[in-house]
């Protein structure tokens, strides 16, 4: 008769996987090594540790070796939680709490990024560019004309009834901005046109599937051209608490551009904040628009804000806050390429994403 | 010979020959009408000639009886100038003696690939929409990351705080917390007054003329959210708010927005600094 039972070589493995510390043995003087508990702060080691234990040729006994090693790990790090949290956010002995990793904390670092102090390099060049007449002249006290800008939203060919209820909404959102059907124009008559009727920028919504797809936004007459991909549309009465009324804004709406760290990014928000004209001061309750960065991808909101005092029944705590109630369309919005000069000049590329060399790791982001 | 095979072909089969229900056509490369006929027929015509383009240059193609056994170098092969007038001496010059009719046929399709080759460059000029393809795992990862993005960027709250700083920017002192308790003692002793309800009005210029900052207890603190904006900018609340005290201090250029002002009304006035 056949013996079932299992060859030698195996049994030990077996025996290890199923017991608790695993007996010596004399054949596999790599198992010897796991027979020690890895030093728990010493990640290296069991780096190294691993790297060797996967010379072991046979499955069964390197699985087994291998578990040994991460339950050796995991304990080690339960005890370290442990001791972490009855101690407090600042133990010393098992190391200071940690923040998890995000990928926010995790990005690479990237060479243009302007740390908060600001970066007088950048604000001088800022001082100069295509927005300043609009963006920085309303701040400068009154001093200068502040440009007013005035922009054209309008459509590819032949589109859908949702992209033209798009741009309208956003023509009513954008202070001083005017809707116009396409009708087949060619470009080249469109832009003419916006420039003898003294437009700023013009919006050029693109689409796909009867949705609308791609943003084009070029400033004039000198301005950069920006071509966006667009997505996550929502008109105002899909928002999920839609406004009731539909009253037109009067009064231009504050501008927040957020987390636009890099160069690039700060032009990308310069650009899109060009649009709007510059507020004149802070309101207690006023519009809001938006634009907020994550991952490079440029999310648009807008706001009825209202700043709400706590009153005297208020736990004695209370802050100030400012209450918020969703208006406009959403959208989003992600750079594909940024090129100098305004629609048709043909100027060259200042950025243009290039899927592959630039998404090659996760963890960089250009915005 | 060239009857013969005319007979054959016609006949029984060729393969270059597409029937429809009113002409039958012929789908030869060289075939100089595109219909399949005696005269217009490559294969039965041992004398032939036609134009064609390719990639965008138009050439003069010429068989003739003497290469008949020479299949590979049966068509003698011409371009044609750029120049219309001396494109067509050429075609005159290379089929002088040869037959009216294809000497007729062969320039007006030359005249004819001239047509199309303007109107489809034409077309290039002028189609401003370029097709570009979608990949659809991109656009998967793309909406993902995003989906992504979205929940890591916590709109609401980061709007909110910087709303709040910049709102705290412009009135610093709006933002002195307050002990209500002591300002409610110092009013009792003050007279109150009363006001007929104030409607809120949406527009602006009204209420920047005044130059005062008007603290107003508020009803509930968080829970009354937002679609009490609305009501409360509009119209009067129909609830029975608590006796609501006003305290109207003058201050300088702070940009001051009546909130809606109930009831009895208290007025402390302080001198500004």
């Amino acid at each position: 008769a056949q013996t079932k039972t299992m060859p030698n070589k195996n049994k030990s493995a077996v025996n290890a996987s199923n017991s608790g510390p695993p007996r010596p043995d004399s054949n596999d003087n790599k198992k010897q090594k796991t027979n020690k508990k890895p030093k728990k702060d010493d990640a290296s080691s069991i780096v190294g540790l691993k790297q060797r234990l996967s010379s072991i040729r046979n499955k069964q006994r390197r699985q087994a070796a291998y578990q040994q090693v991460r339950q050796a790990e995991r304990k080690a790090k339960e005890a370290a939680v442990k001791l972490r949290r009855r101690n407090g956010a600042d133990n010393g002995a098992a190391g200071p709490a940690k923040e998890p990793h995000t990928l926010e904390s995790l990005r690479l670092p990237d060479a243009t990024m302007t740390g908060p102090a600001g970066d007088a390099e950048v604000d001088a060049e800022e001082a100069a560019d295509e927005f300043a007449d609009i963006l920085d002249a309303a701040g400068a006290g009154g001093e200068g004309q502040a440009r007013l800008p005035r922009l054209l939203v309008t459509h590819a060919d032949e589109v859908g009834r949702r992209t033209a209820a798009f741009c309208r909404c956003l023509a009513r959102t954008v202070p001083n901005a005017v809707f116009c059907r396409r009708r087949r124009l060619p470009l080249g008559r469109v832009l003419a046109a916006a420039k003898a009727k003294e437009f700023t920028a013009v919006m050029i919504i693109g689409e796909h599937d009867k949705k609308p797809c791609t943003a084009l936004l070029t400033h004039l007459p000198a301005g950069p051209t920006f071509a966006f991909r667009l997505s996550s549309v929502r008109l105002p009465r899909e928002l999920p608490r839609p406004p009731e009324d539909d009253k037109p804004e009067t009064v231009a709406p504050q501008v927040l551009c957020n987390r636009f760290h890099t160069r690039l990014g700060r032009r990308v928000a310069r650009g899109l904040a060009a649009i709007f004209p510059g507020a004149s001061g802070v309101r207690r309750h006023a519009r809001v628009v938006t634009f907020h960065n994550q991952r490079d991808y440029v999310f648009f909101r807008h706001h009825r804000y209202i700043l709400r005092q706590p009153g005297s029944g208020a736990k004695p705590g209370a802050k100030p806050r400012c209450a918020l109630q969703e208006v406009g369309p959403r959208f989003t919005l992600k750079l594909r390429s940024l090129q100098t000069g305004p629609l048709g000049a043909g100027g060259g590329y200042e950025w243009l994403h290039k899927r592959h060399e630039m998404d090659q790791s996760r963890r960089r982001f250009f915005l | 010979s060239d009857d013969l095979i005319w007979q054959i072909i016609n006949n029984s089969f060729c393969s270059f020959m597409t029937k429809t229900k009113t002409s039958k056509f012929c789908r030869n490369e060289y075939n100089l009408t595109g219909l399949c006929n005696r005269h217009s027929c490559p294969l039965a015509n041992s004398q032939y000639a036609t134009v064609r383009e390719e990639d965008g240059v138009i050439y003069l193609y010429m068989k003739v009886a003497e290469r008949a056994h020479l299949p590979a170098k049966m068509w003698e092969r011409v371009k044609l100038h750029r120049n219309y007038e001396r494109a067509i001496g050429q075609i005159k010059e290379k089929l002088i003696y040869w037959n009216n009719w294809i000497r007729r046929r062969v320039i007006a399709r030359f005249d004819r690939l001239l047509e199309v080759q303007k109107r489809s460059r034409r077309l290039v000029l002028t189609s401003e929409t370029k097709l570009v393809p979608l990949s659809r795992k991109v656009e998967r990862r793309e909406r993902r990351r995003e989906d992504k993005a979205l929940v890591r960027a916590g709109l609401e709250t980061a709007i909110e705080k910087e709303m709040l700083d910049r709102l705290r920017a412009a009135n610093p002192e709006e933002f002195v917390n307050v002990d209500r308790a002591a300002y409610e003692k110092a009013l009792q002793a003050v007279e109150v007054e009363d006001e007929e309800d104030d409607e809120e009005s949406e527009e602006e210029e009204e209420d920047e003329s005044e130059s005062e900052t008007e603290y107003v207890e508020d009803f509930d603190e968080s829970e009354e959210e937002i679609e009490d904006i609305q009501e409360q900018q509009e119209e009067g609340e129909e609830e029975e708010p608590p006796v609501r005290q006003k305290l109207t201090l003058s201050s300088r250029g702070a940009a001051a927005i009546a909130p809606p002002r109930k009831r009895a009304k208290v007025t402390v006035e302080y001198d500004s600094d």
